[in-house]
């Protein structure tokens, strides 16, 4: 099986969830895992590890389609955004209030399942960085599950 | 164990936060289709990816007529007839097919990150070891199997000018010439004080790859310029037939560089001092500090 393909069936469901974590949208969150393996396909054998260069490629491409949708029009028609469970629609509000990297860490952390060390890996950063945004985060997690 | 261990004991793991995020749970993610075109970067980004390659097109009918002429060959050969001019004539086609195939193939991915570099910012930086040797060499046997390519296999049926210093050999340089000469191709190999084979090209850039998602650049020394590494699949240029990486690493790698230049595009003369890692049958890159690609 090609390794891209392998690397979708192990991980679409998490990294879709994941990336809807982080974008809050659902639409972009598709995009953003389509538009990700799209890029791992076209590059085919010359990854080494398809699956770390899937996560790690996804939020970024996530971000700039986030950042591109800030940058545009400020009137924008919402179609057919997916109606989640309204507790949903509320956490991923919170998440939100987070700042991006914040954001990006804690929902590495739950909603991809990796370890601190290995959200090190995949954000070129250090397991004491991860765990610190972290703490933020919980704390501001935290803050904001108990005024709601 | 780190500072925050002891805080609240929810460094690395908050249950509430944790019981929140199985709210995902509920949502049902759409299926993805993995048709690379189902998505916004395939126009631009990779137009030779799936089978819409023109080259493709010509793939099946070519690989067909090497299938008839290898049998032809084979059946001259076994009856005893006069193969050698049935081989000579027959094999350029053959050839031809074998080249168009394993191009065509290597246009799935180089080009579509061509493009990609093109409608988007190029930014350059991978990982090594992804132009794999296996690589290399289908991309040498694509150039050694037709007139106007690079040769790295001392082969006989080799056709450009070979000149070749081993590392055994030091500073001894024996040119060994070949059986016939191209016009828009020469290589010369020499050692360098970096214990890597400094190899001198001259021909057409047949293909541009830029492996990249975002504005990320690395200097020459591999530190990041702007930004954070996204890419991994390495960036190339393929000239006659021989591809030469020129940017490679994530930033925490040490042998991260990036001598890619955005001007060189296909169709472009080009002269590429590039180094060849891994022995002689390494790929070639642009990792060394001489390495350089300049155009004309």
């Amino acid at each position: 099986m090609n390794p891209v393909e392998e690397a979708y069936r192990v991980h679409h469901v998490r990294l879709w969830r994941a990336l809807l974590a982080y974008t809050g949208d659902g639409e972009a969150a598709s995009e953003a895992e389509a538009e990700t393996y799209s890029q791992a396909l076209a590059r085919g054998d010359a990854l080494r590890d398809p699956a770390a260069w899937i996560w790690r490629t996804a939020f970024r491409v996530a971000a700039g389609i986030m950042a591109e949708r800030r940058a545009g029009p400020l009137l924008q028609i919402v179609e057919d955004e997916p109606r989640w469970d309204q507790s949903l629609t509320e956490f991923l509000d919170l998440l939100t209030g987070l700042s991006e990297q914040q954001r990006l860490v804690v929902v590495l952390r739950y909603a991809g399942g990796f370890k601190p060390s290995e959200i090190a890996s995949l954000l070129d950063s250090t397991p004491n960085s991860i765990r610190v945004q972290l703490h933020r985060a919980h704390t501001h997690l935290r803050e904001g599950m108990e005024m709601s | 164990m780190n500072e925050f261990d002891g805080l609240d004991g929810s460094a690395d793991f908050d249950p509430d936060v944790a019981q929140k995020f199985e709210l995902l749970d509920r949502v049902e993610p759409p299926a993805l289709s993995l048709d690379p075109s189902s998505t916004r970067s395939q126009v631009a980004a990779d137009p030779m990816a799936g089978n819409t390659s023109p080259e493709r097109r010509y793939l099946v009918p070519l690989a067909a007529a090497a299938a008839t002429v290898i049998l032809a060959i084979s059946a001259v050969a076994l009856t005893g007839g006069s193969d050698k001019r049935v081989e000579t004539a027959d094999d350029g086609e053959a050839s031809a097919a074998l080249q168009s195939d394993t191009r065509s193939s290597g246009d799935d991915g180089e080009n579509g990150d061509a493009s990609a570099a093109e409608e988007e910012a190029p930014s350059d930086e991978m990982d090594d070891g992804t132009a794999t040797p296996d690589e290399e060499a289908e991309a040498d046997e694509a150039g050694t199997s037709t007139a106007p390519a690079l040769t790295v296999e001392p082969k006989p049926t080799t056709s450009s000018i070979r000149t070749t210093t081993t590392e055994a050999e030091a500073t001894t340089t024996t040119p060994v010439e070949e059986t016939t000469t191209t016009p828009t191709t020469e290589k010369t190999t020499t050692t360098v004080a970096e214990a890597m084979d400094v190899v001198v090209l001259r021909g057409v850039v047949s293909e541009v790859m830029t492996d990249c998602v975002g504005n990320v650049y690395l200097d020459p020394n591999g530190e990041i310029v702007n930004g954070p590494v996204l890419c991994d699949g390495g960036s190339y240029v393929v000239v006659d037939g021989t591809r030469v990486q020129t940017s490679a690493g994530y930033t925490f790698e040490e042998f991260a560089f990036n001598k890619h230049d955005p001007d060189i595009r296909p169709g472009q003369k080009v002269s590429v001092t590039a180094g060849r890692e891994g022995g002689s049958n390494g790929p070639l890159s642009l990792r060394c500090e001489t390495c350089q690609i300049r155009r004309g």
